[in-house]
């Protein structure tokens, strides 16, 4: 399964007050508050390891079929490599390791786990349609005939004339950007 | 303090980081912070440290976990209290 999940960092600047009283503290593990506070820049790499846990927590979600929860500090960043438009990372769940890519831009990060095959966010709500228009492309089927629900876990799911497609994909919005991940090679 | 007292408080604690102002129309236990008040998932953390700032309680992270709902939230701070 993957996850993606994208910050609008003018919108993450406004909206949250990281040095707040118990803020780092409820959501990052000693190590990932030790990483932020250290870094050049505390806010950019608080929202870089926060991107990666939310890509993850959707992935697992949907691996998993859980009902949600909150919980970051149940994922953990590690193996941080920072490039100038790029990072990778590992965030771990339980027993298990999720690496992950983020790209990062001046006014947005975009982190998605490692498994993703097509990766893609804009400055229009039109995600939902790109992604349709993609399956559509790459499956070589009717863009009519597709469609995204909700289950009553709240986890999407595409379909085609009415039926269930095993298609993995994530959706994430925040302020004025939405963003997909897609893979169409996995089953 | 009673149900209502509460309720009325976490009203007011989670009005700032709302982005959906009409699910405060019906603000009630099974409102969903996120799925109904569209509160960003960064903002629960904001909300969840209010909550211990006004009722002075500490909220763990295994109560976090479960926090979703305002009804959820009524029943941690409910039971921090008894046991305060």
């Amino acid at each position: 399964m993957i996850g993606n999940d994208i910050i609008d960092l003018n919108l993450a600047h406004r909206e949250s007050n990281w040095q707040r009283h118990g803020f780092l503290q409820k959501l990052f593990t000693k190590d990932e508050q030790n990483f932020i506070v250290n870094s050049k820049n505390s806010e950019l790499s608080l929202w870089l390891l926060w991107s990666m846990k939310e890509a993850v927590y959707k992935a697992v979600q949907r691996k998993y079929k859980l009902d949600r929860f909150y919980n970051p500090k149940q994922f953990i960043c590690s193996q941080l490599k920072l490039g100038l438009n790029q990072a990778s990372g590992a965030v771990s769940f339980r027993e298990e390791v999720f690496e992950t890519v983020s790209d990062l831009f001046p006014n947005k990060i975009l982190s998605y786990t490692a498994n993703t095959e097509f990766s893609f966010s804009s400055e229009e709500k039109n995600a939902r349609f790109l992604i349709l228009q993609k399956v559509s492309e790459g499956l070589g089927i009717p863009l009519i005939s597709l469609n995204i629900h909700k289950n009553e876990q709240g986890i999407p799911f595409i379909t085609y004339n009415g039926d269930i497609l095993q298609i993995p994909f994530s959706l994430s919005h925040h302020g004025i950007y939405s963003a997909y991940a897609l893979s169409l090679n996995m089953s | 303090m009673k149900e209502k007292e509460i309720l009325e408080s976490l009203k007011k604690i989670v009005i700032p980081y709302v982005q959906r102002k009409e699910g405060l129309e019906d603000f009630n236990e099974k409102t969903d912070f996120i799925k109904d008040l569209e509160v960003n998932s960064a903002n629960l953390v904001d909300v969840i440290l209010d909550v211990e700032d006004e009722f002075d309680i500490e909220i763990d992270n295994d109560s976090m976990d479960g926090m979703l709902t305002v009804g959820d939230a009524k029943n941690i701070i409910e039971r921090k209290l008894a046991s305060a």
